[in-house]
């Protein structure tokens, strides 16, 4: 319990208090808040006072969040409801050999968002001489991208790059010089979000998006 | 107080820390946003979200004014001490259990229930309860409650950044214990503030004119929250 006792008001008080408090609410709210905020103006107050110029930044729909979606392998259908790869997916696999050379059997197939103006890195574990066969596409605009591979253990911030380029696909193999994480830096410097859409295989561990 | 001192010493030499760390991320180009990616990647990411946490804490409003709700009448250090650490406790539960778990509350409906909590601890101060129930809701009880919530919420904005799994827990606790120290930072200028004017006059006359401005504002959080909830879920 309090040790001040701080003094009860009466009904009478009680009531006033949460009057006021209400149409000060009120009143704050429908004339300042909701016009900056969302460009509601009952009142047209908001307007006159231009705030509701600030609602139309806010309401412009939200950045897209850097995604990386899991797809069946060989699949290219737009996924419904995207579940986050980051978490799934994590045990080691071995290459299966498919003698059809025309069309490698991939692997594991992701879809991966880069926001406007944003770059991420999509990363797999590879112990040194392991394979990584890869072949990605954009939905047609150009990304810039550093394929690069980081030794295990390394605090340095040391990294190799295997390919630096901007271009809306690239394939090809790898064979890792070192064990640790091999990836792609991609950076979309357009103005709208890239889907990327990336098959692999080989022998690793996914590390995700990071 | 030399504990105030060491905690405002180490959040100085977080910023300075996160500069040490910068060149070897300069190296990659890249943005800010994968910037901390890359901190995480080496395992350095305890500073960065111990800052993030403090800078969360101190900087929101809704948090600290709930907590000039909750200490307004608490004049002993033990009182405070007591109940700062029910609601640390509650928060922290939720924030670590609501990340780990990745249970994703809508972000607009949590703070919307944290502006509620201000105008509960209002009301509360002005007598309400005793008044219209005849009984006082144990405070202690509520503190915890409502500590849960905002714990949700913390943990909304942490999720906001897409957090890696690697070393997902580290980063978490360095966030948590961020929050912790920004609440104590705040804490101490709240006390402060409350100390000085404790000892004029005005603070009893004042106390129904304080409460009540508590709850305009716990409701103008509501109302802001909600409509965004009906606008934008």
């Amino acid at each position: 319990m309090n040790d001040s006792n701080p003094p009860i008001q009466s009904l009478r008080s009680l009531f006033i208090a949460s009057g006021v408090a209400t149409l000060i609410a009120g009143f704050v709210l429908t004339v300042f808040v909701l016009p900056a905020e969302y460009g509601i103006d009952p009142t047209g107050i908001g307007k006159k006072m231009g705030l509701t110029v600030l609602a139309k930044q806010t309401t412009a729909p939200e950045p897209v969040q850097a995604m990386a979606i899991s797809l069946q392998p060989q699949q290219t259908a737009e996924i419904t409801c995207p579940e986050p790869s980051d978490s799934e997916q994590n045990s080691v696999k071995t290459s299966q050999n498919s003698a059809s050379a025309a069309a490698p059997q991939w692997q594991d197939t992701v879809k991966i968002i880069v926001p406007a103006k944003q770059g991420l890195e999509y990363k797999f574990h590879l112990k040194k001489g392991a394979s990584l066969e890869y072949s990605w596409a954009t939905d047609g605009a150009k990304l810039y991208f550093d394929f690069h591979g980081e030794p295990k253990g390394d605090k340095t911030g040391y990294f190799k790059s295997f390919k630096v380029s901007t271009d809306q696909q690239s394939s090809g193999a790898l064979t890792a010089p070192f064990e640790g994480s091999h990836g792609w830096y991609w950076e979309n410097n357009t103005r709208s979000p890239i889907t990327v859409i990336l098959n692999t295989k080989g022998t690793y561990r996914i590390l995700g998006l990071m | 107080m030399t504990s105030t001192k060491q905690t405002a010493g180490w959040l100085m030499i977080l910023p300075l820390l996160l500069l040490l760390f910068a060149p070897s991320v300069q190296a990659h180009g890249v943005d800010a946003n994968t910037e901390r990616f890359l901190l995480e990647n080496q395992g350095m990411a305890i500073g960065p979200f111990l800052y993030i946490g403090a800078k969360h804490m101190v900087t929101g409003y809704d948090h600290l004014l709930f907590l000039v709700g909750v200490i307004f009448f608490l004049f002993r250090t033990r009182d405070v001490l007591i109940y700062a650490s029910l609601f640390t406790l509650g928060h922290s539960l939720t924030l670590l259990f609501g990340v780990l778990s990745d249970i994703k509350v809508n972000p607009y409906l949590i703070d919307a229930i944290i502006g509620l909590s201000i105008v509960y601890k209002g009301f509360d101060n002005l007598g309400g309860f005793r008044r219209l129930l005849g009984f006082q809701p144990n405070t202690k009880v509520a503190v915890m409650i409502f500590g849960l919530f905002h714990g949700f919420g913390l943990a909304t904005k942490l999720q906001e950044f897409s957090l890696p799994q690697t070393d997902l827990w580290k980063n978490l606790l360095a966030f948590n214990i961020g929050v912790e120290l920004g609440q104590f930072l705040a804490l101490m200028f709240i006390l402060i503030a409350l100390d000085f004017w404790r000892r004029h006059r005005s603070y009893y006359s004042f106390s129904t004119t304080t409460n009540t401005l508590l709850m305009s504002s716990g409701l103008i959080l509501f109302g802001y929250q909600i409509t965004g909830y009906l606008i934008i879920s």
